[in-house]
């Protein structure tokens, strides 16, 4: 088959455009969870700073919100249905991550309330990066980055307005890049 | 002269392979979703992933999720290696008729 070299060019130009269009049109599922989670932040570390009387059980409720959604936002919305088999690998993942997270928390104690925000934080941003490297791609990377950037600026530098900095900086990240991730999956998708 | 894959040389087929390139090992992607992603109508999709099924490049797995039925497609071992000598093929073009 004889193809000229504009054919051949436009062949690969395609094939870049589509694997483009379809990694940002999946990660867009991630944009919606991203912002659930900016929301709970938000919510709950502004409670923390204003030292509501309620603030663990606050926490407690907007977690299992948070679980509960980013389950359905996932199951709903992902146009990628993941093996069973890996579902249960990146589910063993979180669930170790968070039984390390308490072995270290006892091993660790005392420790006060800016302490262990600081640690959930970046805990979790520490899965954002590894997961980045391994299997969702490099935007998180950077963002798990940024976040744990952020968070120790925030820790070292305005301690007594930690949980209002993580609040609106740490929570606003989470937001903020969740409806980025959101918008470019719309722009590639072609039902949007 | 490079080898091209027929079957690949057509630009819808290319698409979807390009798509279903991006996914892991372990994941399948929605039929509706390729087919808006690739703005296909639903007769255009299911012709060419036959005759992708038939050459055995992807994999297709028709299920329920409640009462809807739904497809999802993931490419194979034999699709992959395909697509990327297809893709290699098309570059040495590129690159022989710089040469030239």
């Amino acid at each position: 088959m004889d193809v000229s070299r504009e054919m051949a060019e436009q062949s690969l130009a395609e094939v870049q455009t589509t694997m483009d269009r379809t990694k940002k049109s999946i990660a867009g599922g991630a944009g919606v969870i991203m912002m659930i989670w900016g929301v709970i932040w938000m919510i709950g570390f502004t409670m923390s700073y204003f030292r509501h009387p309620y603030t663990a059980w606050i926490w407690l409720v907007l977690d299992m919100i948070g679980i509960t959604a980013s389950i359905i936002a996932g199951r709903s919305k992902a146009p990628v249905k993941v093996s069973s088999g890996l579902n249960w690998r990146i589910f063993f993942f979180w669930f170790f991550l968070f039984v390390f997270g308490d072995i270290w928390l006892f091993l660790l104690w005392p420790w006060n309330g800016h302490q262990l925000g600081a640690f959930i934080v970046t805990l979790v941003m520490f899965a954002s990066v590894t997961m980045g490297l391994f299997y969702w791609g490099m935007f998180f990377f950077w963002f798990g980055l940024t976040v744990t950037a952020l968070t120790l600026a925030g820790y070292f530098w305005l301690l007594p307005w930690f949980n209002l900095w993580m609040a609106f900086v740490g929570g606003g990240a989470f937001f903020v890049s969740g409806l980025y991730l959101w918008i470019r999956g719309r722009r590639n998708y072609g039902g949007a | 002269m490079a080898e091209l894959d027929e079957l690949l040389c057509q630009s819808a087929r290319l698409q979807i392979m390009a798509s279903l390139m991006t996914l892991g090992a372990e994941e399948q992607v929605d039929f509706t979703y390729l087919r808006d992603l690739l703005k296909l109508t639903d007769g255009n999709l299911g012709a060419h992933l036959l005759k992708l099924e038939q050459a055995e490049y992807i994999v297709v797995e028709k299920t329920f999720v409640g009462r809807k039925p739904k497809t999802y497609l993931t490419i194979s071992d034999k699709g992959r290696r395909a697509f990327k000598q297809h893709v290699t093929s098309l570059e040495k073009i590129l690159h022989f008729k710089d040469k030239k």
